[in-house]
């Protein structure tokens, strides 16, 4: 009977213990934001299969790796535009910053979209992957993270990365909301890294 | 006989006491005279000064102007403050009651020759505003440290004293070693908030009795070759690289970059003009945030002196590829982030009040205005890349070059090959493209591809196309 008592105790902590961070259901905010990225030109484009983690986004949304937001004294400057809130990036940070789980993009995810999908991370670095695109005029890849709610839900951002194959390019965390029932785009947080 | 002895005494003495009180008289007209000259010289010249006290000075006391004459000729030092109420100190914070003045020693053309003098006595109710502390009379009593530096020629002298007596480097190690002062404030606890860099001294011989850096007469300085020139930010930066974290590879680039004859980092740096800050920078090898970058340059949180530049342990190791990158490979990354480097310290040197870093780097105080208003920090990595293609390929490319070919660019046009490198970590600036379109229709476009190629082989390492690396790999 304290056997049975102590295991009844125990699966609920086990069930909330593994209980994995929350995402969307549908990239319908993801394909709004490529809507107005140009990408569906004849230029083509590789998209990283392989989702950027979570801890980028964060990064750049905080200005700083882990959970701890400094400010600089001489130059405070929100780059949020107020959307930065302490209580909520501690709940954020939380659910999503050690949701280590790989996670892949589906061509299906961007049904408008002809991207060619190229598994791995480091793309850019890759003899392989250099050499495959040699001369074939595709020298841009998409590089993305699983969209996380913020704000109890208030928001969603994910990060997007139109990199050069010489590592140069756009780098940002994508802040959007759903308003009368459309996604937009509310704010665009770029990164600080200089590369 | 009596009464005319008396009458001949007072007379006497009535003549000697007029002829006193006019020499008296005489004399502080004429320091009046030098003082005068002398301010008219400087404020006729300053302009053509661009160190860093300059930038500081609150207010010269041209009234308390101390002349002195000798050996050298006339000397004028005018006692001034510093702005905002900063102090001066060296990087152990255990020299204090600064007294700042700018000493004028006329040459033999009668020309003015300008010079920083810093005093620092270890009694602080020392009356350094007296004036029989000067060039030539330092007092009995006097302890402390006193710091001369010839503004025209960057050339500085290190001097310390005990009991008036000046201590030679035979008697301490310390004055062997190079003391660089810094502008800041003192906090409540003792400690000392650096927040420019002055200069830095000794280390060398010291200058001859007859060299106005000399003050009060003889050496100084230390014993050991070496110069005791106040070094420029861009020395100080690349004595302030910490590559203890570097790969081997890494660090024999930097160590080749360092020591580069003519078109080294120095010069590159110091092309760049200098400011007055000190700055730490902390070079690693290992993993990057972004997968994809070859390297990545930050400023350390909270603080407005330490840069962090990582280099991708990826792509030094060649990770899932036959062979490393080239260390010309390297070399042109390695150049390229000492650039976001050198930008990143002008700014925060802007922001620590002034106006020197940015004075050369209108684009990037542009961009820090346009990042406040639209709070986009991205801005300021997109405009680095923007100023560095429009400005700095030339530069990355003749360093490159001598880096790998041992010889210097004289000629001011690196060959094309180095050029195609220096586009490296551009690719996405407006100019590159704009110069060299996506379009195979466009006649640069063979240019382009030419470009991407080159810096491919480079970094595989390995034959990419028709172009074969240059550079020698790294070794896995």
């Amino acid at each position: 009977m304290k056997h049975i008592k102590k295991i009844v105790l125990i699966i609920p902590f086990f069930i909330l213990s593994c209980a994995s961070a929350q995402y969307l259901e549908s990239y319908e905010p993801i394909n709004v934001f490529l809507d107005t990225q140009n990408l569906n030109g004849p230029t083509k484009y590789i998209l990283q299969s392989d989702k950027e983690s979570n801890k980028l986004a964060l990064r750049i949304f905080n200005g700083d790796e882990g959970p701890e937001h400094i400010v600089d004294p001489r130059n405070p400057i929100d780059y949020t535009d107020g959307l930065f809130v302490e209580k909520y990036w501690k709940e954020m940070y939380q659910e999503y910053a050690h949701d280590t789980v790989k996670r892949y993009w589906k061509k299906e995810d961007f049904p408008k979209y002809k991207f060619i999908l190229e598994k791995g991370t480091g793309l850019t670095l890759k003899e392989s992957f250099l050499r495959k695109y040699m001369n074939s005029r595709i020298d841009d890849v998409i590089i993305m993270s699983e969209p996380m709610y913020y704000m109890d839900k208030k928001y969603i951002m994910f990060y997007y990365g139109k990199i050069h194959f010489d590592s140069s390019g756009k780098s940002q965390v994508v802040i959007m909301k759903k308003e009368n029932n459309k996604w937009i785009v509310v704010k665009i947080v770029g990164d600080y890294v200089y590369n | 006989m009596k009464k005319i002895t008396i009458t001949k005494v007072f007379l006497f003495f009535s003549l000697i006491l007029i002829t006193t009180n006019c020499a008296t008289e005489e004399i502080g007209s004429e320091d009046a005279k030098a003082s005068a000259k002398a301010k008219d010289w400087f404020d006729n010249n300053k302009s053509n000064y661009s160190e860093t006290v300059l930038k500081f000075v609150n207010e010269m006391q041209w009234e308390n102007s101390i002349v002195s004459n000798g050996e050298i000729g006339e000397v004028i030092e005018v006692p001034f403050t510093l702005t905002d109420n900063l102090s001066t100190t060296n990087k152990e914070a255990d020299v204090f009651n600064d007294h700042h003045r700018l000493m004028f020693v006329k040459d033999k053309n009668e020309e003015f020759k300008l010079f920083y003098v810093q005093i620092f006595s270890n009694d602080k109710n020392y009356d350094i505003l007296d004036a029989h502390y000067n060039y030539y009379n330092i007092k009995d009593n006097f302890d402390g440290e006193i710091y001369v530096q010839e503004l025209s020629t960057k050339t500085g002298n290190r001097l310390e004293f005990r009991n008036g007596s000046r201590r030679t480097s035979s008697l301490t190690a310390k004055m062997r070693e190079q003391a660089c002062l810094y502008y800041g404030y003192w906090n409540g606890d003792g400690s000392f908030t650096p927040l420019y860099e002055v200069a830095c001294y000794g280390g060398g011989g010291g200058p001859s009795e007859d060299d106005p850096r000399a003050y009060g007469g003889g050496g100084g300085g230390g014993s050991s070759s070496g110069g005791n020139v106040p070094k420029t930010v861009s020395e100080i930066i690349v004595e302030h690289i910490n590559g203890d974290k570097l790969d081997a590879c890494t660090k024999a680039v930097l160590e080749k970059l360092k020591n580069l004859n003519q078109n080294d980092i120095k010069a590159m740096i110091d092309r760049f003009n200098s400011g007055g800050a000190a700055f730490n920078l902390n070079m690693s090898t290992g993993a990057v945030s972004r997968s994809i970058n070859l390297a990545e340059t930050t400023k350390v949180s909270g603080s407005s002196t330490d840069v962090n530049m990582v280099f991708s342990d990826n792509y030094i190791y060649g990770n899932d590829n036959i062979n490393p990158p080239t260390d010309l490979s390297v070399a042109t990354t390695m150049t390229h982030e000492i650039i976001h480097a050198y930008m990143i310290s002008q700014l925060e040197e802007y922001k620590s009040g002034g106006c020197a870093g940015l004075c050369d780097f209108p684009t990037v105080y542009e961009a820090y205005i346009q990042y406040e208003i639209t709070k986009n920090p991205r801005m300021l990595p997109e405009t680095h890349h923007e100023l560095i293609a429009e400005n700095y390929v030339n530069a990355i490319a003749s360093t490159i070059e001598e880096f790998h070919t041992g010889q210097p660019v004289s000629s001011g046009f690196p060959k094309q090959v180095y050029l195609d490198m220096a586009w490296g970590g551009l690719q996405d600036t407006y100019i590159f493209n704009k110069t060299y379109p996506d379009d195979p229709n466009h006649k640069n476009y063979k240019d382009r591809e030419r470009i991407i190629a080159r810096i491919n082989a480079e970094r595989l390492g390995s034959q990419y196309g028709v172009n074969t690396p240059i550079g020698t790999p790294c070794k896995k």
